[in-house]
C-alpha cells in the first residue's frame, strides 16, 4: 500500500502541473524574445492604446511610421474629392488631372482644407497611387490599372451632363448623382473600384500575406523600422489617419471619422469592426516579440474581416435597389453596389476571383440599358451568389 | 485491473476533465426574450393566416376580374369596384410583411406604389409584352393602376363602359386588366407559397441578432414600412410636409376613387398595431411580440421610467385617433385644411422616433435600409 501512496501523491503532483500547463491558455502567455526589440506583454495592450505608444526604440523613440500608408490614403481622398466636383460644382471635369493624380504626375494635388490635405506634400512624396492598384496579380495588374484610368475618361465625358437629367439613355443628373445613359455612376464605381483594388488588395494580400515574409531582424538603413514592421504600418496607415481606428465606436454611431474601406467595415461588418484596432495592435506587437504565429494569426483575421465587410456592402446595396423609392436612390445604391462587386475580386481569403465578379456584373447590367432594365430577379441572383461565396 | 493502474486511469480522467471548458450551463431564455418563440408566433398566428385570409380575398377580385374583362357590363363593373376596394383594404393587412418572401419578391412593388403612372398604363395597353419587371413599370400596375382603370379613365359609368367596350382598343383594355391581376395573383401564390413551405423554418430558426437574422429582418422591413409607406406615403409626401410644404394631393393613395384614402390608411394603422402587439390574425389575443420582447430586455424611458412599449403603445393611439378623425376623402382635405393632416404627419413621425431610434437600440438591431455614409 505504501507504494500506491507514494505513487498516488506524486502522480497527483504530475496531474497538477500537467493540469496548470494544459489549462495556460486562460493565463497571460509570454513570448519568448526572438527578435530585435524589447518583448511586448500582449496584457499591456488595451483597445484604446494609440497605434504609436508601445513601439518604441532603445532611446524611447517611437518606430513606428504611419505616412507611406497615410500619404496613399489622402492620395485617395484627394481624387475622390475631385471626383465630387462635377456635382458639387456643376463643373466638368479633367480625366488627364485624374491620371495624374492617379500616378502623382505634374504636381496634381491641390490643397483641400476640409480633409487636411496638403497638395504640395502629397506631390513630393515621391508615391503614388497607381503602382499599389492590384498589386498582387503581378503581371495582371496592368489590366485593372487600365480599367480605372479608362474609368476616369468615362467619368470626365458623363461630368460634361451636370446639367442634364438622366433617362434611359440619357446621361445626366439624378437627385444630386451624375449617371451615364445606362444609369452608371460613375464617380460611384471609381471610388467602390478603389476600396477593393487599392485598399484591400494591398493591405489584405500583400502586406498581410506576402508582406509578412518580410525580413524582421534588420533595421533599413536611414530609418528606425524594419521591413516587416513598415510593411504592418503602412498596412494599418492605408486603412484609416486615426491613432485608434473607430475609437468610441458602437453600432449605431461610428467614434472616428474614417473614410473608404475603414468606414464600411464599421457599417457592414457589425461582429468584427470593433476587434480590428486590437488586431492591428496585437500583431504589431507580435512583431516586435518576433511571434510570427501570432502575426499571422492577427492578419488572418482581420483580412477575413475586411472581405466580409465588402460582401455584406455589396450585398447591402443590392437590397437598397429594392428598397429605393426613387431612381436617384436605386441608381446610387447601383453605383456603390456594381462598384462592390467588382472589388468582391481580391477577396482571396473567401476565393473570389475577376470571373466571380465579372459574372455577376454581366448578368446585372450587360443589357442594352443597363441599370434600367434590372429587376428583382437580378438582384436576387446576384445577392445568393455573393451570400453562398462569403457564406453570409 | 490492478489498483496502480485503476488510480492511474482514474487519474487520467481527471486530468482530461480538468481541463475541459468551463460547463456551459443549460441554455435558458427568459421568457419574453425567447425569439423563437417570438418567430413562431409571428409566423404562424399573424402573417401566415393574414397571407392566408388575404389570398382568399384576392381570388374573389381576381375572379370579378375576370368578369368584368370577359362581359364589360354595368353590373359587373359595380361588383369590381365594390371588390377592388374591399381587397385594397385588406391588402393593408399584408403590406407590413415586407421581409423574408415579401421583401425577395419586392412583392409590394408590384402591388401598391402610387401615384399611378397613366401615360406608362396607356403605353402598356397597346404592349403586350411590356417589361412590367422594372422598376419604371412599378407604377403602371397594382392596385393603384386599377384606381385609374376603374375610376379615371372617364368621367362618368357610361364612358367608362365605353372604355372597354371601344371597338378598337377595348379588347386591350380589358387583356391589360387581366394581364395586371393575373401577374399580381402570381406574385401573391409565389410569397404565400414560399412561407407555406420552406420559409418558415428559415424564419423561426434564424434566431439571431446579425444581419441577416430574422428579427432584424423583421424590424428593419415593419420600421421601413412605418416610415415610408405610412406616414410618408400616405400623408407626408401628399400634405407636402416631405418636400417643403408644396402640397400635392394627386399623391394621395386611392386618388381617383377619392373618398377611400381614410379606410386604407386605418386598415394599415390598424394591422400595424396589431402586429406591434403580436395580435393574433383571427382570435385577436396576444402572444409574444415586439411589446413582450422590449418589456423582456427591461427597455424604459430613463428619465420617467415608463416601458417604452407603453409609450410607443400610447403614441401609436394618439396617432390612431388623430388618423380616425381624418375624413374619407384626403385629396379634398389637402385642399381645404391641410393642418389636420400636418398634425397626423407630426404624430406619425414621434412614432418613426421612436420605432427607428429607441426601438432598435434596446434590441440591438442595425437599421440597413438608410444610407449612412453620405456619400
Amino acid at each position: 500500500m505504501k507504494s500506491i501512496q507514494r505513487y498516488l501523491i506524486a502522480s497527483l503532483l504530475i496531474t497538477g502541473v500537467l493540469t496548470f500547463s494544459a489549462c495556460k491558455k486562460e493565463t497571460a502567455e509570454q513570448p519568448k524574445t526572438k527578435g530585435i526589440r524589447t518583448s511586448i506583454n500582449y496584457n499591456d495592450l488595451t483597445a484604446t492604446t494609440p497605434y504609436k505608444n508601445l513601439f518604441l526604440d532603445a532611446n524611447g523613440d517611437t518606430i513606428v511610421d504611419l505616412s507611406i500608408g497615410n500619404t496613399r490614403y489622402k492620395m485617395f481622398q484627394a481624387l475622390n474629392y475631385y471626383l465630387g466636383a462635377a456635382v458639387r460644382d456643376s463643373k466638368a471635369l479633367d480625366s488627364v488631372l485624374m491620371k495624374n493624380m492617379f500616378a502623382n504626375k505634374g504636381n496634381p494635388f491641390t490643397d483641400i482644407s476640409s480633409l487636411n490635405i496638403n497638395g504640395n506634400a502629397l506631390n513630393t512624396s515621391g508615391l503614388q497611387f497607381r503602382s499599389i492598384v492590384a498589386s498582387s496579380l503581378n503581371s495582371n495588374a496592368e489590366t485593372e490599372r487600365i480599367r480605372i484610368e479608362k474609368l476616369f475618361g468615362d467619368m470626365a465625358r458623363l461630368s460634361t451632363h451636370f446639367a442634364d437629367t438622366a433617362a434611359k439613355g440619357k446621361a445626366g443628373k439624378v437627385g444630386t448623382y451624375l449617371a451615364d445613359a445606362k444609369g452608371i455612376e460613375i464617380a460611384q464605381i471609381i471610388q467602390k473600384s478603389l476600396i477593393g483594388a487599392a485598399q484591400l488588395d494591398y493591405i489584405s494580400n500583400v502586406l498581410l500575406n506576402a508582406g509578412l515574409d518580410a525580413d524582421n531582424t534588420t533595421i533599413i538603413t536611414g530609418k528606425k523600422y524594419t521591413a516587416l514592421e513598415q510593411n504592418w504600418d503602412q498596412a494599418y496607415g492605408f486603412l484609416t489617419t486615426n491613432p485608434v481606428y473607430l475609437k468610441g465606436s458602437t453600432d449605431a454611431v461610428r467614434g472616428t471619422s474614417e473614410s473608404f474601406l475603414g468606414s464600411y467595415i464599421w457599417e457592414y461588418n457589425k461582429t468584427d469592426y470593433a476587434k480590428i484596432y486590437p488586431a492591428f495592435l496585437k500583431g504589431r506587437a507580435a512583431i516586435a516579440n518576433n511571434d510570427m504565429n501570432e502575426v499571422r494569426a492577427q492578419a488572418q483575421f482581420i483580412r477575413t474581416a475586411m472581405e466580409k465587410a465588402l460582401a455584406n456592402a455589396a450585398v447591402g446595396y443590392l437590397n437598397k435597389w429594392k428598397t429605393g423609392t426613387t431612381d436617384a436612390a436605386r441608381i446610387h445604391a447601383m453605383g456603390e453596389g456594381l462598384g462592390f462587386i467588382y472589388s468582391l475580386r481580391f477577396c482571396q481569403v473567401n476565393g473570389a476571383s475577376a470571373s466571380f465578379s465579372d459574372n455577376i456584373l454581366n448578368n446585372l447590367i450587360n443589357s442594352q440599358d443597363g441599370y434600367w432594365d434590372l429587376t428583382a430577379a437580378k438582384i436576387n441572383a446576384a445577392s445568393t451568389a455573393i451570400t453562398s461565396q462569403f457564406n453570409l | 485491473m490492478t489498483n496502480q493502474s485503476l488510480i492511474s486511469a482514474l487519474l487520467v480522467i481527471l486530468f482530461i476533465f480538468s481541463c475541459k471548458e468551463k460547463p456551459q450551463s443549460p441554455k435558458q431564455v427568459e421568457n419574453g426574450k425567447d425569439r423563437e418563440a417570438l418567430l413562431i408566433h409571428y409566423a404562424d398566428s399573424l402573417i401566415i393566416p393574414a397571407y392566408t385570409s388575404f389570398q382568399s380575398t384576392f381570388d374573389s377580385f381576381q375572379s370579378k376580374v375576370n368578369d368584368f374583362a370577359n362581359q364589360p357590363n354595368q353590373n359587373n363593373l359595380m361588383a369590381l369596384r365594390t371588390t377592388w376596394a374591399n381587397t385594397y383594404i385588406q391588402w393593408q393587412r399584408v403590406e407590413l410583411f415586407d421581409f423574408g418572401p415579401a421583401e425577395y419578391n419586392t412583392l409590394r412593388n408590384f402591388f401598391n406604389i402610387y401615384p399611378a403612372d397613366t401615360n406608362g398604363i396607356h403605353a402598356n395597353i397597346s404592349n403586350s409584352s411590356a417589361n412590367l419587371d422594372v422598376p419604371a413599370a412599378y407604377a403602371q400596375q397594382g392596385f393603384p393602376a386599377f384606381d385609374y382603370l376603374l375610376n379615371g379613365v372617364a368621367n362618368n359609368d357610361v364612358n367608362t363602359l365605353n372604355f372597354y367596350t371601344n371597338a378598337s382598343l377595348g379588347t386591350q383594355r380589358c387583356a391589360y386588366l387581366k394581364r395586371l391581376s393575373d401577374r399580381m395573383g402570381l406574385l401573391l401564390n409565389t410569397v404565400i407559397s414560399d412561407w407555406k413551405g420552406s420559409y418558415r423554418q428559415t424564419f423561426i430558426s434564424k434566431t439571431g441578432l446579425d444581419l441577416n437574422a430574422s428579427t432584424s429582418l423583421m424590424v428593419n422591413g415593419i420600421v421601413l414600412h412605418y416610415e415610408r409607406f405610412i406616414r410618408s406615403g400616405k400623408i407626408g409626401i401628399p400634405s407636402g410636409v416631405m418636400i417643403n410644404g408644396i402640397v400635392a394631393p394627386e399623391k394621395v393613395e386611392a386618388y381617383y376613387k377619392k373618398d377611400l384614402s381614410l379606410a386604407l390608411a386605418q386598415s394599415a394603422h390598424q394591422a400595424y398595431i396589431d402586429f406591434f402587439n403580436g395580435r393574433s390574425f383571427q382570435t385577436k389575443t396576444e402572444g409574444p411580440s415586439l411589446k413582450t420582447y422590449l418589456d423582456a430586455l427591461g427597455a424604459k424611458d430613463q428619465a420617467s421610467g415608463q416601458l417604452l412599449s407603453q409609450i410607443i403603445n400610447s403614441q401609436l393611439t394618439l396617432t390612431d385617433n388623430k388618423l380616425n378623425s381624418l375624413p374619407a376623402n384626403f385629396y379634398q382635405q389637402i385642399i381645404s385644411n391641410n393642418s389636420v393632416m400636418n398634425d397626423v404627419y407630426t404624430e406619425m413621425q414621434t412614432v418613426v422616433r421612436l420605432l427607428k431610434v429607441d426601438m432598435t437600440s434596446a434590441m440591438s438591431i442595425t437599421i440597413t435600409y438608410t444610407d449612412n455614409d453620405g456619400d
